[in-house]
């Protein structure tokens, strides 16, 4: 038998283990300012303050449970769609029902495993894509938590950075996202690239909107507000649907910054980045193999 | 690009290399359509030019009687026909001839023809092809290193004979005309770098080049690459050895050095074991063993190496190691298209394609065992490869 007899430790394993704590300080600060604030002055009761850590736990099992009984998964830690379910309640808007989402997002994923031998689609992007479609459009959901409804508030420039704006349940403050990026990309499994194009692509927009229209807040709402920088950071670059090699993701990147932008600016909807990353993430064999057939014609 | 390969620091060569130099018998491969120039109980010297291998001429590394042929396996697994040379522990000569006192002196001509003569390969290629291809280039490197992890016989040997070596390194830039030589050392290889300043000071024209631990720097064209050289001859340590024994003392190599190594042994180290020997005999004389049960022989390395039959392997001038390791079941999962079989890989070839039964050419590969390594969901890509190969 042929080796190899020896197998690196930079593993599934260990990149679930980085993708989690590149999460928790981020569900601390989701838990701190849906649940601990909210609590502190009384908008909501001692139970409703946990909130956030059971939605973000329920989601985690639910993952844990399909692929133990659906998918026969041997050992989860494996399993390169564990965290799926928390990244995807770390961003859906905090009055959610709890018990409503749990179903829907089941749903989804059964769903999902169903389309995925059809499609290449980035299951997160896809998952989100429905449930905001169903929150915001059915159920009429809007971002706002019980403190945010209940005062008159504008975001600057400053709180658009360090998180105190509406947003997803977990992934407003865009100051810990950008920590947690940079620990991310310590790890070479992580497809940096992605969401390192992605988010310059965006800024450059944005920057050129800023030009032609001076007001710092309004010209860099795309790219801090909308979830983008956590979509860019923890849902595009997800690993079974994204591109592999290098340029593809670099082409990806690009691809999303743009077409998010636009939709962004056209439609001011929540749902345009993910929309975005669910529709280019059906390319990315398409990106890969063309990237491939062009390095094959130019070595001959 | 290359990686650095994760150690168990744990697993540590004793300094000192055991011999294993009086085996009773000898076993020397040879392919079943070759004539043999021996007949059973037939006298056999040492260093008696015995048969041909593979275009290699094979000399024997014992004297005594041949006995017969015998079945047994190889480094690469492969099961062949072997002559059995009973052992007399005479280590009687055909004819004794004196040590040359100045190789110096020798013409390209009769380098080359000695080199023939004593049937020096390195792999599969002719030493004295590759000298002759290489005449006045600018530079020659010499690699020491072996980039498998827990294998050290290359650099054992290198520390051993370390004069020898560059005495002969001196000799052959000399005489081929070569400009300049790299001595190429693996930077974590404290004792062999001292050794080496000791002693490369007399030798004005040969430069210690260090160069990082990372796997598989022991490729010559990834070695070339890192040491950004379009040209140059490249040769093993143990090659010039070999060379230095054939000009100075009219022998071939008869004795090979081989790391028995890994977690399944209580006592790694490097055996000096004459050509032929059984590697069972060498395991129940000289190493401790942990737990019988529970183990696999690998021969030549973690990566890229064959799980052997222990009990019929025979040291074979491309043994370089066995490793005794404890089993251990690698779960693997479905390919999460991460990329780093690809981006890892030296030759860029790209096995995801494999994996989608696409077509992708394979022919460059090195089967150096680097994305089977490097894959994050454990998938052992080499079979996928070989499977290619013989499609």
């Amino acid at each position: 038998m042929k080796g190899p007899f020896i197998t690196t430790d930079n593993d599934i394993k260990k990149y679930n283990i980085y993708l989690l704590l590149a999460l928790v300080p981020l569900i601390i600060y989701g838990f701190y300012k849906n649940g601990i604030y909210l609590f502190l002055n009384n908008y909501i009761n001692f139970m409703q303050m946990f909130k956030p850590i059971i939605l973000i736990l329920g989601s985690l099992l639910i993952n844990i449970l399909i692929q133990k009984i659906i998918l026969k998964e041997k050992n989860i830690w494996n399993n390169i769609n564990l965290l799926d379910g928390v990244i995807i309640s770390m961003v859906i808007m905090p009055q959610v029902n709890i018990i409503v989402f749990w179903l829907l997002y089941l749903i989804f994923e059964f769903l999902f495993l169903f389309l995925n031998k059809k499609f290449n689609m980035n299951n997160i992007a896809f998952c989100k894509l429905c449930l905001l479609i169903i929150f915001l459009y059915v159920m009429k959901y809007n971002y706002l938590n019980e403190f945010e409804m209940s005062n008159n508030y504008t975001g600057s420039f400053k709180s658009l950075f360090f998180g105190s704006v509406s947003g997803g349940m977990c992934s407003t403050c865009n100051f810990i996202i950008i920590i947690s990026w940079i620990f991310l990309s310590t790890n070479p499994l992580y497809k940096k690239e992605i969401s390192l194009f992605m988010i310059i692509t965006m800024a450059l927009l944005c920057f050129v909107n800023f030009i032609i229209s001076p007001n710092l807040t309004k010209s860099f709402l795309p790219l801090f507000s909308y979830s983008t920088l956590f979509c860019a950071i923890f849902i595009s670059p997800h690993m079974k649907s994204s591109p592999y090699l290098k340029t593809s993701k670099i082409i990806y990147g690009i691809l999303c910054g743009v077409i998010s932008y636009i939709l962004i600016i056209t439609t001011k909807s929540f749902i345009s980045v993910i929309l975005s990353i669910s529709i280019l993430s059906c390319f990315a064999n398409f990106i890969d193999n063309f990237v491939q057939k062009l390095s094959y014609l130019n070595k001959n | 690009m290359s990686c650095s390969i994760k150690k168990d620091y744990n697993i540590k060569l004793q300094s000192k290399i055991d011999d294993y130099l009086t085996p009773d018998y000898v076993f020397i491969p040879y392919n079943s359509n070759v004539k043999l120039k021996v007949n059973n109980n037939d006298y056999i010297y040492k260093n008696m030019h015995i048969l041909d291998y593979e275009d290699k001429k094979i000399f024997s590394s014992v004297s005594g009687k041949f006995v017969g042929t015998k079945k047994m396996m190889v480094e690469n697994g492969k099961i062949l026909n072997c002559l059995v040379i009973e052992n007399d522990f005479k280590e009687k000569l055909q004819r004794r001839s004196g040590v040359k006192k100045d190789i110096n002196a020798y013409s390209v001509d009769k380098v080359l023809e000695i080199i023939n003569n004593y049937g020096i390969y390195e792999e599969k290629n002719n030493v004295s092809e590759i000298l002759k291809k290489h005449i006045g280039e600018e530079v020659l490197i010499i690699n020491t290193i072996e980039s498998e992890p827990y294998i050290a016989s290359e650099l054992f040997l290198t520390s051993k004979y370390i004069y020898e070596i560059l005495e002969t390194l001196d000799a052959i830039m000399q005489i081929f005309h070569f400009k300049k030589c790299m001595f190429i050392i693996k930077n974590n290889a404290n004792e062999i770098i001292t050794k080496s300043i000791d002693y490369i000071g007399t030798f004005p024209n040969i430069d210690l080049k260090l160069v990082e631990d990372i796997y598989p720097i022991d490729n010559y064209a990834i070695l070339k690459n890192y040491l950004k050289l379009k040209k140059g001859c490249v040769l093993k340590s143990s090659t010039i050895y070999e060379i230095y024994l054939a000009l100075k003392r009219s022998l071939s190599a008869t004795e090979k050095l081989i790391t028995i190594s890994g977690d399944g042994i209580k006592n790694p180290k490097v055996v000096n074991a004459k050509i032929g020997s059984s590697i069972k005999n060498i395991i129940n004389d000289l190493i401790k063993i942990k737990d019988e049960d529970n183990l696999i022989f690998i021969a030549n390395g973690l990566l890229s190496g064959n799980e052997i039959d222990i009990n019929s392997l025979i040291v074979t001038p491309l043994l370089n190691g066995i490793i005794i390791k404890k089993k251990e079941k690698i779960m693997s999962t479905e390919c999460i298209k991460c990329g780093q079989c690809y981006f890892n890989c030296p030759v860029k070839i790209n096995p995801v394609l494999l994996l989608n039964n696409k077509k992708t050419d394979i022919s460059k590969c090195l089967h150096c065992g680097l994305c089977s390594y490097i894959c994050p969901a454990h998938i052992n890509l080499n079979k996928y490869l070989e499977k290619s190969e013989k499609e």
